[in-house]
């Protein structure tokens, strides 16, 4: 995992410094200041340094918990995101959950009645959630149940336990349904393999009921590949919840991320990605853990 | 002799994407208490859906039974399926071919073996285990204590298919349904499995319908045999009769394919043609394009059963040796 994030945070490192931007120029944007402000600029922000020099600067404060300092906030790049990382975190585990809780039982009911009627009306269910991009599903949640029905707020985070939970039933389910689809046909497809498998016959054959064949037999035989997609749907949610706080107006990481970008502030940019990575190399430690319970084989190793 | 298992005119027929193919086409078995009694023929016969058929495995919404299965009495075809689960593992249980596969993997075997009791005798957790564990000694897997903690995949194929027979024989079951049990293992293994079964059928009293296509298993092993050929019993009886005086021209050509029966040197028979697919229903002895001896009535209608005595008959028109058996 180390060497992973020494090689992603030297990318990251030259790639926000490949953009052809300019943190000067965006910092003293539409202002007449003169050359020597700017060169003072670059000083304090070790910008005149050749870049080797600057990643150390960079990566020695981050190793030392600081991130440094926004161009643009004027204030500790640490604290920009620890203002925002709760409203990203509780939106990518609140559709975390709620996608794993729906797509499981489809995918398992699907399997289970392959064929039929059901099957495929949920099929298609899924393949048009499947295809519809987080941005416009999000768009037209917000249009049909806040707009038209009134029933859920359109922006905002919202005060207190319940009332940040209501704000937060739209974007998360707007997020959920993309992940939904993919994991519910993983499941399905899974499942379908393990119910026709041998030790599946002898289950049946040795007179175990029908619901236990299915959920202790099958479902945790089939789990692996689905905990695997669900990992990286986690991953690539993050990128989804990006774009879901910049439609309900949320105010998270993504929302940073993208205003980072926009002006050229480098701490910002490289700080939110290389946390977004970490977060990812995480999940991803997670899931090696749960593969090692739940598979005596891989334990083994 | 009351009959623990009798099948009647039983015929199976699948739905594939390719037609419709009749499996079966009236299948008569009798398996009596205590006995083992084999099943042979070439792959794709009908052995194995003749066994699924009993325990109703295959798939119910593609496939349409016909014909009667008594056991101990009872009609099975029309059973519910929850009458069905009931009697699966307990009353009658099978072990496969492949015992790799057919345990979950994700389960230690001893847990495995403790489902068999949690879930037909009732028994609490704590009991199940410890049934679990006598059952392992039973089936010769020693030392039980430590075998039992641990997954399939540490164990070997022979030993596997010990704890597949220990799973079936759990609930002392009064038929189990062994579908080429040891086709999987090497022939040392295959010896030491065949004589556990053998041992545990005399010591439970239980009758073991034993499928395989080693004619050689059947002779070591069934007091009975069934000849497959098609879908349907072609010929059945004691096995040391059907051995010495094998009546259909199938049977004793499978007889004569066996290794060993001729001296040294000579090339081992084999039997020409290769079975047929089964995507109409038989009206004439299926055997007939491959049979030397096939006239023009075996290709018009199916053959009446003969009796050859002794409980040994022959769906045959003109059965082998019929000249000496009515000789004597």
């Amino acid at each position: 995992m180390i060497p992973v994030l020494i090689v992603v945070s030297v990318l990251i490192f030259a790639m926000v410094r490949i953009t052809p931007s300019d943190p000067v120029a965006s910092m003293t944007k539409g202002k007449n200041v003169s050359e020597e402000t700017r060169q003072e600029l670059r000083v304090r922000y070790h910008l005149d340094k050749n870049p080797a020099e600057q990643y150390l600067i960079w990566i020695t404060g981050t190793l030392h918990g600081d991130l440094g300092e926004s161009y643009q906030y004027k204030q500790s790049v640490g604290s920009l995101i620890s203002q925002r990382i709760g409203i990203t975190l509780s939106l990518v585990i609140l559709s975390g959950i709620l996608s794993v809780l729906v797509a499981i039982p489809v995918g398992v009911i699907s399997a289970v009645k392959m064929n039929s009627a059901l099957d495929k009306f949920l099929s298609v269910l899924t393949l048009v959630f499947v295809a519809s991009p987080v941005f416009l599903t999000a768009i037209i949640m917000m249009f049909v149940f806040a707009l038209k029905m009134g029933l859920f707020p359109s922006f905002g985070t919202g005060n207190g336990l319940w009332d940040s939970l209501y704000h937060m039933v739209l974007p998360s389910v707007a997020l959920a349904m993309n992940m939904v689809a993919l994991t519910s046909r993983i499941t399905r497809t899974s499942m379908i393999e393990q119910l026709n498998s041998d030790y599946i016959r002898t289950a049946t054959a040795k007179g175990i009921p029908r619901m236990r064949v299915i959920v202790t037999y099958a479902l945790k035989n089939a789990l692996i590949p689905i905990i695997t997609v669900t990992s990286i749907q986690i991953g690539s949610m993050l990128v989804g919840a990006v774009l879901v706080e910049s439609v309900f107006a949320m105010g998270g990481l993504g929302d940073l991320l993208i205003s980072g970008i926009k002006a050229a502030d480098y701490p910002v940019v490289q700080g939110v990605t290389l946390l977004l990575v970490f977060i990812f190399l995480c999940i991803n430690l997670v899931v090696d853990i749960f593969y090692a319970i739940l598979d005596p084989r891989i334990r083994l190793k | 002799m009351e009959n623990l298992l009798e099948i009647r005119n039983l015929t199976v027929e699948l739905m594939t994407t390719r037609g419709i193919v009749y499996a079966l086409s009236g299948v008569d078995l009798a398996v009596r208490p205590g006995e083992i009694h084999g099943v042979v023929g070439e792959s794709g016969c009908g052995k194995s859906m003749t066994a699924k058929s009993i325990l109703r495995l295959h798939n119910p919404q593609r496939s349409r039974m016909k014909g009667s299965i008594r056991f101990e009495g009872r009609e099975l075809l029309g059973l519910p399926d929850r009458e069905i689960e009931k009697l699966r593992g307990s009353a009658v249980s099978m072990i496969f071919q492949d015992p790799m596969t057919s345990l979950n993997p994700l389960m230690t075997i001893g847990d495995q073996i403790a489902d068999m009791y949690r879930f037909h005798a009732r028994a609490g957790k704590k009991e199940a285990l410890e049934k679990a564990q006598e059952m392992l000694e039973k089936v010769g897997i020693a030392p039980a204590a430590k075998r039992f903690r641990q997954y399939p995949f540490e164990l070997s194929g022979g030993m596997q298919q010990r704890v597949m027979i220990a799973m079936a024989i759990a609930c002392a079951p009064k038929l189990l349904i062994a579908d080429e049990p040891t086709t999987a293992l090497d022939v040392t293994i295959q010896a030491q499995i065949l004589e556990l079964l053998q041992q545990l059928s005399a010591d439970m009293g239980m009758s073991i319908l034993l499928i395989t296509h080693n004619f050689g298993i059947v002779a070591e092993t069934c007091q009975r045999v069934s000849v497959m050929y098609a879908g349907k019993v072609v010929e059945t009886g004691e096995t040391r009769d059907l051995l010495r005086r094998a009546s259909h021209p199938y049977s004793r050509a499978l007889i004569r394919s066996i290794p060993g029966c001729e001296e040294r040197g000579t090339r081992l028979e084999t039997i020409p043609g290769s079975p047929p697919a089964l995507f109409e229903p038989p009206e004439s002895c299926m055997f007939a394009p491959r049979c030397p001896f096939a006239e023009e009535r075996c290709r018009k209608a199916y053959p009446t059963l003969f009796d050859c005595g002794g409980g040994h008959l022959a769906a045959c028109f003109k059965p082998l040796g019929k000249e000496e058996s009515t000789r004597v």
